[in-house]
């Protein structure tokens, strides 16, 4: 017996569903307004340069004493922490009680080519949390770290770990050299200098075809085939255009903070190996001392959950908890898992800690 | 089971549909003309077809999703294609199709295309913003002088044109090595083509038990996208590919360093603004703003400490140490004073820096006498002190009993702390210093 079992009747059926689904979806993408994201309230509390900090406005006021900011990636666009009314994080951070602020860091350009990451951490992350605790009233406060946002909050809490009560950190990347890093295999033999002093900021399209490599067949062809599912269901057709949205509007990167990034991290892996330096100031990550919460993907494709998992024998910490999230690096803010399970273990951490 | 399959019927109904759905495409200049056939082998005719109608032009912001959507549509409709191709001869169905002849009519290259191979080459042009464009271009116009320049590439250049010809063998070379390193890299991502084959035919193999049949083309689509993944992963993480990607991106960036080079120079030589000049421009305005920043900082603190101290001059006016207390909170570098108003106590130095010192050296010997006079337990404090300078606590404590009034050492602290100001001014490094937390010394002299 072979492996296909397709009958001749059922192939025609499949074309013909294939076919019925191109037509509708016709229709319902012709019909079809610009997608919105970012739909919780939010007030602008502090502004420099390009970066933004928001405080978001839930439907109660909070009932937390410390606040929260989540300092994103800059590699991506912060809304997917706020993308769509049933999934965000922001959303039902806010309705646990939790006072949630934001980094918003704009699109860089040309100007921006050479901010450093001791510029954008011991400079804008700084300032940011000292305007949300001037903001909230309060001495120290609550990081939530993203991706790159998370290795960067690690950076800032080694430096400054006067200023943070308590660090979560998600999807974070702290050991770049375990073997299932397709972006650190790649990367690890580049000469970023080259790279950085030829284009300059790296432009956003670049870093977008990067990341669709990784899973070049499944994230170029497969998911657009999935696409003909839904092309006659509006709302599931927005969801998708709208996720669709986040992963293409990305900013280009400031060249030499691209440079270090690749070169401290990426290359020589710092964060483990010590040696990392921002400015004036040494990274030690034993300087963490506060407690750590770290929340990692297991079916992460970007940042493997190895990757993640390191952090808890290079902090300082001895309250350091640990949440493996059945998902993938993404499926972590919008699936219908992570809205139920990652902010209420996020407030119940925080809770604990107050 | 069903019924076998009469594949000529099928065709036709499904060029009638074809014709159907191609017709309600609007703007087709094609409508009504054959689209589909399910005969055609080569090339992927349905998928064409449906690119050619452009179904979804007019949308509003889908348009890339809808461009990803038609590219992999594709590859989907190539797979029903090259299945109803290869059915035309087997009547009986699929169930009985030879393993190779069907593959064969699929293979990777004829059901995908190579989108690694693609890709790569797209690095340029998705993200260094029409580098294979640029490339053709450039080879169009000094392709044939490569032929003749390869061979004199190392040659060595004399007179006047030699700066010139340097850089067009330099041209020459990185253009050559990244070709070399361009072909290193197809061969790799045809290497993935090869595996991914295989490693279908594997998974083919697996389900030919009964029960885990493929029972749609859509379920073979998905096998086929897992086998290219996974062989297209295990090369991507491998150390060939690691020596390979970076070997292709460096010597895509030489040959863009180049090319900028030249085309600086030329734009020097008509008098234009380059970008090399635009990013120096750049790094220097970084640098001043970051200046600029430290500089407006160290501002904010002396501010505050600024207002302490009017606070403190406020408190002495009023002629009262209440008052300084009821005039407002005290800022952590207040904290900092006591230690200098205890040692200017006596002194009543000047502000300028000059007089200050003179005033320390003045105050070493009798702080010896302090400090030996000082109780254990105030030494012991001191030696807690962080700025190395315990003494000064000591010295304010010795001699302030015989004070006559705490106004005049009340006004002694002011002139020091000017002084002090006036230092801090001067050298920001001083500032790291931690504060000298010992206002208790300020009463107890004063008590005294």
């Amino acid at each position: 017996m072979g492996p296909l079992n397709i009958e001749p009747g059922k192939l025609f059926e499949e074309a013909q569903k294939f076919q019925k689904k191109m037509v509708a979806g016709m229709q319902v993408l012709r019909n079809l307004d610009d997608v919105e994201f970012g739909v919780t309230d939010k007030e602008e509390i502090y502004r420099e340069d390009k970066l933004v900090v928001y405080r978001f406005r839930g439907a109660n006021k909070p009932t937390a004493r410390t606040p929260t900011l989540i300092v994103y990636a800059l590699v991506n666009r912060p809304y997917m922490v706020d993308l769509q009314e049933d999934k965000s994080l922001v959303r039902n951070l806010l309705a646990q009680g939790e006072d949630v602020y934001l980094i918003d860091w704009g699109y860089p350009d040309l100007a921006d080519r050479w901010l450093t990451l001791d510029d954008y951490i011991n400079g804008y992350i700084r300032r940011s949390v000292d305007a949300v605790a001037k903001n909230a009233g309060v001495k120290k406060i609550n990081l939530l770290g993203i991706c790159q946002g998370g290795a960067f909050s690690l950076c800032f809490t080694a430096i400054h770990p006067h200023k943070v009560k308590n660090l979560i950190t998600m999807v974070t990347p702290v050991d770049f050299h375990t073997p299932d890093n397709m972006l650190s295999n790649w990367t690890r033999n580049m000469d970023a200098d080259l790279f950085v002093n030829t284009i300059g900021n790296v432009p956003a399209d670049l870093m977008n075809w990067c990341y669709l490599m990784l899973k070049p067949m499944r994230l170029l062809q497969q998911k657009y085939v999935g696409m003909v599912d839904i092309l006659d269901n509006k709302v599931e057709l927005e969801n998708f255009l709208r996720m669709e949205k986040w992963i293409f509007d990305s900013p280009d990167q400031a060249g030499e903070a691209f440079r270090q990034f690749m070169r401290d991290f990426y290359q020589g892996n710092k964060l483990i190996n010590g040696g990392l330096r921002l400015g004036k100031h040494e990274v030690d990550l034993r300087n963490i001392t506060m407690p750590v919460l770290n929340i990692f993907a297991e079916q992460d494709h970007l940042v493997p959950p190895d990757a993640s998992r390191a952090l808890q024998g290079v902090v300082g910490t001895k309250d350091y908890t640990q949440i493996a999230f059945k998902g993938g690096h993404i499926g972590i803010y919008v699936s219908g898992r992570a809205q139920r399970e990652v902010p209420p273990a996020i407030h119940d951490w925080l809770r604990a800690r107050p | 089971m069903s019924e076998p399959l009469d594949v000529a019927q099928w065709a036709r109904n499904w060029e009638a549909l074809a014709r159907q759905a191609q017709a309600s495409f609007p703007g087709n200049a094609n409508a009504g003309q054959p689209a589909w056939s399910a005969g055609q082998a080569s090339g992927n005719p349905w998928a064409e077809a449906l690119f050619k109608s452009a179904p979804f032009a007019g949308g509003k912001q889908q348009s890339e999703a809808i461009e990803h959507l038609m590219s992999g549509a594709q590859g989907y409709l190539g797979m029903l294609q090259s299945m109803a191709s290869a059915a035309s001869g087997h009547a009986g169905g699929f169930g009985n199709l030879p393993g190779s002849g069907f593959l064969g009519a699929m293979t990777p290259p004829a059901a995908m295309g190579n989108p690694f191979a693609a890709a790569m080459r797209s690095f340029g042009s998705q993200g260094a913003r029409g580098f294979e464009q640029m490339m053709e271009q450039f080879s169009a116009v000094a392709g044939p002088m490569f032929d003749k320049a390869k061979a004199g590439l190392h040659q060595p250049a004399f007179g006047h044109l030699r700066e010139k010809q340097e850089n067009l063998q330099k041209t020459a070379q990185v253009f050559i090595d990244y070709q070399e390193q361009s072909a290193r890299y197809d061969r790799l991502m045809l290497k993935v083509g090869e595996r991914s084959f295989a490693r279908f035919q594997l998974k083919l193999a697996e389900r030919e038990e009964p029960g885990r049949q493929i029972d749609s083309v859509r379920g073979l689509y998905d096998l086929w996208i897992d086998a290219a993944e996974e062989a297209y992963a295990e090369i991507a993480l491998s150390e060939e590919f690691r020596e390979v990607y970076a070997a292709v991106v460096d010597a895509q960036m030489r040959v863009r360093q180049q090319v900028q080079g030249e085309i600086e120079r030329f734009c020097g030589e008509l008098g234009m603004p380059t970008r090399s000049e635009v990013s120096s421009i750049g790094e220097r305005l970084q640098a001043v703003r970051r200046e600029l920043r430290e500089e407006r900082e160290k501002q904010d603190e002396l501010r505050i400490e600024v207002a302490a101290l009017n606070l403190e001059l406020a408190a002495l006016r009023s002629g009262s140490t209440s008052a300084a207390k009821s005039a407002g909170p005290i800022t952590p570098v207040e904290v900092a004073k006591p230690d200098r108003t205890r040692k200017t106590a006596t002194e009543k130095a000047p502000v300028h820096s000059a007089a200050a010192a003179e005033t320390r050296k003045t105050a070493k010997k009798p702080r010896r006498k302090a400090l030996s006079k000082a109780t254990p337990l105030r030494r012991g404090k001191r030696s807690k002190s962080p700025a190395g300078k315990p003494a000064e606590v000591a010295i304010a404590v010795a001699r302030s009993p015989g004070r006559k009034d705490r106004s005049a050492a009340a006004a002694g602290s002011f002139a020091a702390s000017i002084a002090r100001f006036a230092r801090k001014s001067k050298s920001s490094s001083t500032r790291s210093a931690p504060p000298r937390a010992k206002p208790k010394a300020v009463k107890r002299g004063g008590g005294k």
